[in-house]
């Protein structure tokens, strides 16, 4: 299979950032190689552009950076979910679900 | 010469983090975040057998910023952006008003030192004159400049990194300024003895002056 186009990889962006941070805090470059690991590379990111959608988050409220630094590691900007990200992940995935399910019954026709 | 014992990742890092240093899309923040990034592709690359410099070359490919992307760093960063250019627009106000009465409390000075020196009224105040003319001769220039220079004064301004704290340094500056000036006309008018004929060309200088403030 070809990579994925742009176009959807932009309009999955933010719930794709919604969901990893949902199991739990994370920052930039670990989000990106969580969805490689899950896209098996197909989804493949300009890595950079992830964080002009974090800040769209973080504007939006759905999100809260805070910087991580200690003795033993370089010091990272977390990302933690926040209730309305919540919702709107929720509400992301109530959408995803209604379009995989129209493409579904297209493609599958009873 | 081998190339590798001359290569240095952090200055390499910090040069490359240098182009972005007065680009005012990006905050502090955002390069801070974007240079643990590109360490943390290199650590990665290194693991897998890359040295320093290759490493470097390839992370910095797959951390590209290219235009689009400092378009959209601009929008996120829009309220913090245009918080800035408010408090530059301020500080532009405060300095107006800071050189405003500089001018008006340093030549209120001048008028002492010179009565302090016997120098007489007539003279002084021909001083006086000279002095605001100069200032307005060089603020003539300025603007002047201002406009030949309009690329470099842009670029002047933008990487302008004013602080609140700073606005407010500047507006205690212009108030103390103001008050100088107040107190000092007193002092002046009696130094010059009431004398009406004097104070009236003195009051014309500064009438002249303050009409024609820029």
């Amino acid at each position: 299979m070809k990579s994925i186009s742009k176009e959807l990889i932009g309009a999955s962006a933010a719930p794709l950032i919604l969901s990893i941070l949902r199991s739990g805090d994370s920052y930039g470059y670990e989000i990106v190689q969580r969805v490689k690991e899950q896209t098996g590379g197909k989804v493949s990111w300009n890595e950079a552009s992830i964080y002009p959608v974090l800040k769209k988050l973080e504007n939006s409220g759905m999100i809260k950076s805070y910087w991580k630094v200690n003795d033993t590691e370089r010091p990272r900007k977390y990302y933690t979910l926040l209730t309305d990200g919540k919702i709107q992940l929720e509400h992301n995935k109530q959408e995803w679900e209604l379009i995989h399910s129209v493409f579904q019954n297209l493609w599958n026709p009873a | 010469m081998d190339q590798s014992n001359t290569f240095n990742l952090d200055n390499e890092i910090n040069q490359w983090f240098g182009e972005k240093r007065t680009n005012p899309s990006f905050t502090a923040s955002d390069r801070e975040e974007l240079k643990c990034h590109l360490y943390e592709i290199i650590d990665a690359l290194i693991e897998k057998g890359l040295d320093e410099e290759e490493a470097f070359v390839v992370a910095k490919m797959r951390l590209d910023i290219d235009s689009e992307m400092e378009k959209e760093y601009n929008e996120g960063n829009k309220p913090i952006l245009q918080m800035r250019r408010s408090l530059l627009i301020l500080a532009g106000v405060l300095v107006y008003f800071m050189l405003y009465y500089f001018i008006l409390s340093t030549s209120k000075i001048l008028i002492i030192a010179l009565q302090l020196n016997d120098v007489s009224k007539t003279v002084t105040i021909e001083w006086v004159s000279r002095y605001l003319l100069t200032w307005h001769f060089l603020i003539a220039i300025f603007f002047v400049s201002l406009y030949f220079l309009e690329s470099k004064t842009i670029n002047f301004i933008e990487k302008l990194k004013l602080k609140p704290k700073g606005t407010i340094a500047l507006l205690a500056i212009a108030a103390l300024l103001a008050i100088i000036d107040t107190c000092l006309f007193p002092i002046v008018k009696n130094m010059l003895e009431r004398n009406i004929p004097v104070l009236s060309i003195l009051y014309q200088n500064y009438n002249y002056f303050e009409f024609s403030f820029p």
